[in-house]
């Protein structure tokens, strides 16, 4: 959707309210942040937001690469997986998306490959993307 | 791990993408993360001819879920001056704006299928608007905000489309969002990665961090205060009958995925909305520090 970056909507939203906003921020610099009182941000609700897949009707069963992994595995699991290919975006050398679900091309090897596989996990909408993020207590 | 190791961990797992793409050392196209990203998209993109136009239901809908898209369509022409904003914020990035034309692309196609959609429900739309729909505010002045705030507006677009998807009763519509939400989750990725290349190849990393963790910091607690095209989906949802309240996911998600999105890309360790603060705390102090 929207996109432009710190872009608050000008005008009123298609109801008329005139606090439309499309996900923008004050702009960096704007503030003296050594100053700034930070309001308290709430805490993750417990299984959260990077265990999306908890909310879905679908469970557990981690197909398509081969057999349920261990933890720390990387896999996806075909039966919430939405084809968005943000993981073959972050990570193409473990990622690939075509016909079907996308599908883990190879373990990672290295830490960059640890660090790109994770944010695959992260910017994965449906929580298709498993494995590594139990090392993160996710 | 520091800027070094970072850059370097960075290059390794993006080989030959990832090189030097730096908009000052003109990276050839055939190493571009355009061309990359570009064939992820297109092997992944929908069709308007791969939508199940026939199976729309009309007894499924109501006049709120069809508030609920016409709202949505609307937040999505904003990416028309958006768009314009890109070309020219990063005007001597080849590679960025190249893939800014894919982003366009697929984003303008978001609110002709929804008021496709809408107008099978029996919504009109007057002439005036997609042209009101185009208006956005000027960016901010440093492009990693930019980017940051878009991987962000992204993920929380995709979240919304997944919840529509799942609440809405009327099957062609839940497809359609299912299709736009892969779009949008697509996109965050796209914004990341390039994110992550301006971080690799900045010449003041540390800088680019404070402005990463800046954005966050101000989107976590600045957004509660507005209506954020998010929030206003949930409150149409919310509206509906028969919703199960479990598909009702809020910022929550957002939150969090923000949060682990922005600490892979600094290497800071940002895991939940409270590490924020102290973190960027720390990112101020050392940008002030003599020498």
């Amino acid at each position: 959707m929207v996109a432009g970056a710190g872009v608050a909507g000008a005008g009123g939203g298609e109801s008329g309210d005139d606090s439309r906003h499309t996900g923008g921020v004050p702009a960096p610099g704007a503030a003296d942040l050594r100053d700034v009182r930070l309001p308290g941000c709430d805490p993750l609700r417990a299984g959260g937001a990077l265990a999306t897949g908890a909310a879905d009707p679908h469970n557990a069963r981690i197909h398509g690469n081969g057999p349920p992994r261990a933890s720390g595995a990387l896999g996806v699991r075909a039966e919430v997986c939405i084809r968005c290919a943000a993981c073959a975006s972050v990570a193409p050398g473990l990622f690939a998306v075509d016909r079907g679900p996308a599908r883990v091309l190879r373990a990672p090897e290295t830490e960059a490959e640890r660090l790109a596989a994770r944010a695959a996990a992260v910017l994965c909408p449906t929580g298709a993307v498993r494995g590594l993020e139990e090392r993160d207590g996710r | 791990m520091g800027a070094d190791d970072q850059g370097s961990l960075h290059r390794q797992v993006l080989g030959t993408v990832q090189g030097a793409t730096s908009p000052a050392r003109a990276a050839p196209l055939d190493s571009s993360l355009y061309r990359q990203l570009l064939e992820t998209a297109e092997g992944a993109r929908w069709r308007t001819s791969d939508v199940a136009w026939s199976s729309f239901r009309p007894e499924l809908t109501s006049p709120a879920l069809c508030a609920a898209v016409r709202e949505m369509a609307f937040h999505e022409q904003a990416t028309f001056s958006a768009t314009q904003r890109f070309m020219q914020a990063f005007s001597d990035d080849p590679d960025f704006t190249q893939w800014v034309s894919v982003w366009f692309y697929e984003e303008t196609r978001h609110p002709q299928a929804l008021m496709r959609w809408a107008e099978m429900a029996g919504v009109t739309f007057d002439a005036s608007f997609v042209a009101r729909g185009r208006v956005s505010t000027p960016f901010m002045r440093s492009r990693m905000g930019t980017l940051v705030t878009n991987v962000i507006s992204e993920v929380t677009a995709a979240l919304a489309y997944l919840n529509l998807a799942r609440a809405s009763p009327e099957p062609l519509l839940s497809g359609l969002c299912r299709r736009i939400a892969a779009d949008e989750a697509r996109h965050s990725a796209s914004f990341f990665t390039y994110a992550r290349r301006r971080l690799e190849s900045a010449a003041d990393p540390e800088r680019e961090r404070l402005d990463a963790v800046k954005v966050l910091h101000f989107w976590l607690n600045e957004n509660g205060s507005v209506t954020h095209p998010v929030n206003r989906t949930m409150e149409r949802l919310r509206g509906l009958d028969g919703i199960d309240p479990a598909v009702l996911q809020g910022l929550d998600t957002v939150r969090a995925r923000a949060c682990a999105a922005v600490g892979l890309l600094t290497g800071e360790p940002i895991r939940t909305p409270a590490d924020v603060e102290p973190i960027l705390t720390a990112l101020v102090a050392r940008a002030h520090a003599p020498g």
